[in-house]
């Protein structure tokens, strides 16, 4: 097989619709998901920000048909190349998985078989989906190898995980996702486990695989320092909803929402904090699944929180092109010291 | 006194006498091993150390004691009530038992491992029902089952296999399952899932190699207990029948003489004993290589 044609359209790649997740907790349905929308197209890479718990893995696992026997899509819709996966059985779903759309984890040093040699790892995707024939699969994961940087890929690929790094492994877990030429990879927070210089080269191979083979990446995470690295469009989001979307320089210019300033406002750095000053930090935190307010989700914890946040939730609104925020009293300028200053700007959205 | 230590950089200390002799009990460790092969190789060559025909009956020399000689022969461990050699028939019940042992392990281990395996990945509705039914067969006393299996199919070799792998396959399936299950939940099997292996690649490649060393653990030390229920079915006449020589059945003729001929029923039941230490030994020192932590 070669790769994958790329159809001449441009209509986005992946196309998140008003999606909605149920999580069952102790009997009860809780929204983990509330109506989400996200789209990205070829060859772009798009971050997904928030603190734990706001549903960022939750969105990949959903896209992946990976969600646990307590959640379901209850609302919504997910396509992939104009097609619908959201409601696929296994089955059918099996097709895409690793073949149009594939995923690595967070923590590289279990993701890996520890009894399987790395090579016959990535073999074994390769294998799965029928692609070449033997002596094919086996230049195939040597070319791989060489692909995701692991030199002396013929070595490399007789040893078993353990015998790796951190940051070697998680190539491996890249080598495996990208051997099936997914249009979209969907990573899932692939350098948190790792050292700050080994995850400076991580996130190059990310950009570098995007230029060289036009994949589309899905990046998960925490970090706003990584988001600012890799990301062409940034989503925010807050307690199982998107609160902003932009271009990424045009989120970390002019944060709408309180909560991406706070966020930005949070990121540790050389210069960021003058001495013997505190870091700025959020107050409070990510509320639990049986208690997100009905109101604006973030109302409780922001600093700039009126009446009409407590009463009525915001939706998404345009506040310059591409860039939308929901929040009925956006941030206008790039952030002060004093987070949330209230602004004059208001939404266009109802 | 000084301390010798090995160390890569410094001159080469001789192996001192502790070291030695610590070797020496690390391989003695594995005695079992010795008797089970001597118990594996009077199974598959009987006839080689048996010194008479164990069938064979001598009615001018029955319920005679050790080390007997009558018309040339020697009885060097006593005649039965039937006049046959006890040590020919002793060497010859070992076949029975490791044979039934082996076989019996190794189908219950097969089938309880297989349904253990298919419970763990068939949450909803399989996987319960195997479960149920395991905890069933786990609730029957072994004798009843046994005796009604006997009584439905007939008392020979390969019912008292099956008997004994209809008793034992839950223990298996019990393991098998907890392994799966806590498998399942590995990293590397949601990887493979979200890579599109689907669920029989999963199992093969990912979750056999983690189940495995589990089953052959419990295997080894399910061995020693076959030796036994095969002796106590075939005490009770449910197992092999005579004239095959059985150690069981041996047990349960000696079993009226013991007063008089004490021979009879002793030396099958020590070799029983010998067989049963040695094959649990070797079983918890494989347990120790395979299951260092004790999960199991």
């Amino acid at each position: 097989m070669t790769l994958g044609t790329v159809r001449p359209t441009t209509a986005p790649l992946l196309e998140m619709d008003d999606l909605s997740v149920c999580v069952e907790i102790k009997g009860q349905q809780e929204l983990a998901l509330s109506r989400v929308s996200l789209s990205i197209n070829r060859g772009e890479i798009v971050g997904i920000v928030g603190e734990s718990g706001c549903g960022k893995t939750m969105m990949a696992l959903s896209i992946m048909g990976l969600l646990g026997e307590n959640s379901k899509i209850v609302r919504g819709s997910i396509r992939l190349e104009g097609e619908e996966i959201s409601s696929l059985a296994p089955r059918g779903l099996r097709r895409y998985r690793g073949r149009r759309m594939s995923m690595i984890f967070q923590e590289p040093m279990v993701a890996l078989n520890p009894l399987m040699r790395v090579g016959r790892q990535v073999k074994e995707v390769l294998t799965i989906h029928r692609i070449g024939s033997r002596s094919d699969r086996r230049r195939r994961v040597a070319e791989l190898f060489n692909q995701v940087g692991l030199s002396g890929s013929v070595i490399r690929a007789r040893q078993y995980p353990h015998e790796l790094s951190g940051g070697m492994r998680q190539r491996v877990m890249i080598a495996m996702a990208l051997a099936a030429e997914p249009a979209l990879l969907i990573a899932d927070e692939p350098t948190t486990a790792l050292d700050a210089t080994v995850q400076a080269q991580i996130l190059d191979l990310l950009l570098e695989i995007r230029d060289r083979l036009g994949t589309s990446v899905l990046f998960v995470t925490h970090d706003m320092g990584v988001i600012a690295e890799v990301a062409d469009r940034v989503v925010v989001m807050y307690a199982g909803q998107v609160v902003e979307v932009a271009p990424v320089n045009a989120l970390f210019a002019r944060p709408m929402h309180p909560y991406t300033g706070g966020l930005l406002q949070s990121i540790t750095g050389p210069l960021s904090v003058a001495k013997g000053q505190d870091l700025p930090t959020i107050p409070g935190r990510v509320p639990s699944l049986g208690d997100i307010p009905s109101g604006c989700p973030f109302a409780p914890r922001c600093l700039a929180a009126q009446d009409r946040c407590i009463e009525e939730r915001p939706e998404l609104g345009e506040v310059e092109p591409e860039h939308t925020v929901a929040c009925w009293f956006p941030l206008a300028a790039p952030v002060k010291s004093e987070a949330g200053g209230s602004s004059s700007i208001k939404s266009d959205a109802p | 006194m000084t301390i010798a230590i090995n160390q890569p950089w410094g001159p080469e200390v001789p192996l001192s006498r502790a070291k030695r002799a610590g070797k020496l009990r690390k391989l003695l460790r594995w005695w079992p091993l010795a008797i089970l092969g001597i118990a594996a190789f009077a199974a598959a060559f009987p006839y080689l150390l048996a010194p008479l025909n164990p069938d064979l009956t001598h009615l001018n020399a029955r319920l005679q004691g050790p080390g007997f000689r009558a018309d040339g022969l020697k009885f060097l461990l006593g005649t039965d009530d039937l006049g046959r050699d006890v040590l020919s028939r002793v060497i010859w019940g070992v076949r029975v038992s490791v044979v039934v042992a082996t076989t019996a392990v190794f189908a219950a281990g097969v089938f309880g491992g297989a349904m253990g395996i298919i419970a763990g990945v068939r949450k909803r509705i399989l996987g319960p029902v195997i479960m149920r039914i395991a905890d069933m067969v786990l609730s029957i006393p072994f004798f009843l089952l046994a005796i009604l299996v006997v009584a439905a199919l007939g008392p020979n070799l390969r019912n008292l296999v099956i008997v004994l792998a209809l008793v034992r396959w839950p223990r298996y399936a019990r393991v098998a399952y907890a392994q799966t299950l806590e498998a399942s939940e590995r990293e590397f099997v949601r990887a493979a899932v979200a890579l599109g292996a689907r669920q029989l690649r999963v199992v093969r490649r990912h979750i056999l190699p983690e189940v495995l060393p589990a089953l052959v653990v419990i295997a080894t030390l399910e061995v020693g207990l076959m030796v036994i229920y095969e002796a106590a079915l075939s005490f009770i006449g449910l197992g092999v029948q005579p004239p095959t020589p059985s150690w069981g059945s041996m047990l349960s003729t000696g079993q009226q003489f013991v007063a008089s001929a004490w021979w009879i029923a002793t030396f099958p039941g020590l070799a029983l004993f010998l067989l049963v230490v040695a094959v649990n030994r070797l079983g918890d020192l494989i347990r120790d290589l395979l299951d260092p932590k004790g999960r199991i």
